[in-house]
């Protein structure tokens, strides 16, 4: 019965184990509709906006480099990755192409 | 009679204490590792290690800080360290930051205050009680590797954007996250996006 019980134990720990890596934001992938120093607004493929705030530690990568803020301009498609902060979400990186490109 | 009676006592009262305080522990926060370890929790846990260490103080690096030697330990630090400690150290990862005790940010004191012999002692036969698994397997090949991983985490405070990046690309990633950063690169030089991509979370 104490077998059984450890058994069942190490079972359901075994199975948290998969949430721990999947409590982070989302992935905000679309154009630019707006950019400022402290936020990025993004326009998803379904025309809604989402908003993340940028801080000093968001970075900013054109392709596989790092990049800068002020090189990013409204349309220009981004990927953002975020993280929840809050009740909101926080810009961790900023990707764009090395050829930056507008909305079709 | 009168000594067993004063050392029964102690040692009734010692355990007493042990129960009440783990008793404490478990009601304030299960077993659960959300909660930040208390102050007497970390005290007491940076005192046993600094004791557990002691015997590899003085034990000095034996391996030269050639570049050739940075960069093996850099790439053997994204590629087995990362997942925790993150590849500047900071520990600011899902994982480090959900350990109990958290990864401790290894460009600070608490980490750059020990002694090489101390790293690598850490490494090769972890810690108790924490995250930190045993690396080494006492072959002259594992405990090279951990001396150079000793170099590497000494120049941790002073990483440059260009060598995380560098680190980035050797970091373990699962085929989804790599196809997801394919999809992405794609989307990015002009490919049309499909409408399931919109916001993935992980």
């Amino acid at each position: 019965m104490q077998k059984q019980a450890l058994i069942m134990a190490l079972f359901l720990g075994l199975a948290a184990l998969p949430s721990l890596a999947h409590g982070g934001g989302a992935h905000l992938k679309g154009t630019v509709s707006a950019i400022a120093s402290d936020q990025i607004t993004v326009k998803g493929p379904d025309g809604h906006d989402s908003q993340a705030t940028v801080t000093a530690e968001t970075r900013f990568m054109r392709g596989k480099a790092l990049g800068k803020r002020e090189e990013l301009h409204q349309g220009d498609r981004v990927v953002v990755h975020t993280r929840k902060k809050g009740d909101g979400l926080e810009a961790v990186e900023v990707h764009y192409g090395t050829a930056a490109k507008r909305a079709p | 009679m009168r000594a067993w009676a004063i050392i029964a006592t102690v040692v009734a009262v010692g355990t007493l204490a042990v129960v009440c305080a783990l008793a404490t522990m478990f009601l304030r926060g299960g077993i659960g590792t959300r909660s930040n370890p208390s102050s007497l929790e970390a005290s007491l846990a940076f005192k046993a290690r600094g004791m557990a260490l002691r015997g590899s103080h003085d034990k000095p690096n034996p391996v030269s800080a050639t570049p050739e030697v940075m960069s093996e330990g850099r790439s053997h630090f994204a590629d087995h360290c990362a997942a925790c400690h993150a590849n500047d150290g900071s520990g600011k990862t899902e994982m480090g930051q959900l350990l109990y005790p958290r990864a401790p940010d290894m460009r600070l004191t608490q980490t750059q205050g020990l002694t090489d012999g101390e790293l690598f002692a850490i490494i090769e036969d972890g810690v108790r009680f924490t995250g930190m698994p045993a690396w080494g397997d006492k072959s002259e090949e594992s405990q090279l590797a951990s001396w150079k991983l000793v170099h590497f985490i000494r120049h941790l405070p002073r990483l440059t954007p260009e060598e995380r990046l560098r680190m980035e690309a050797l970091n373990p990633k699962a085929p989804e996250d790599r196809q997801e950063e394919q999809d992405e690169e794609n989307f990015l030089n002009g490919e049309n996006p499909t409408p399931a991509t919109g916001g993935h979370h992980h």
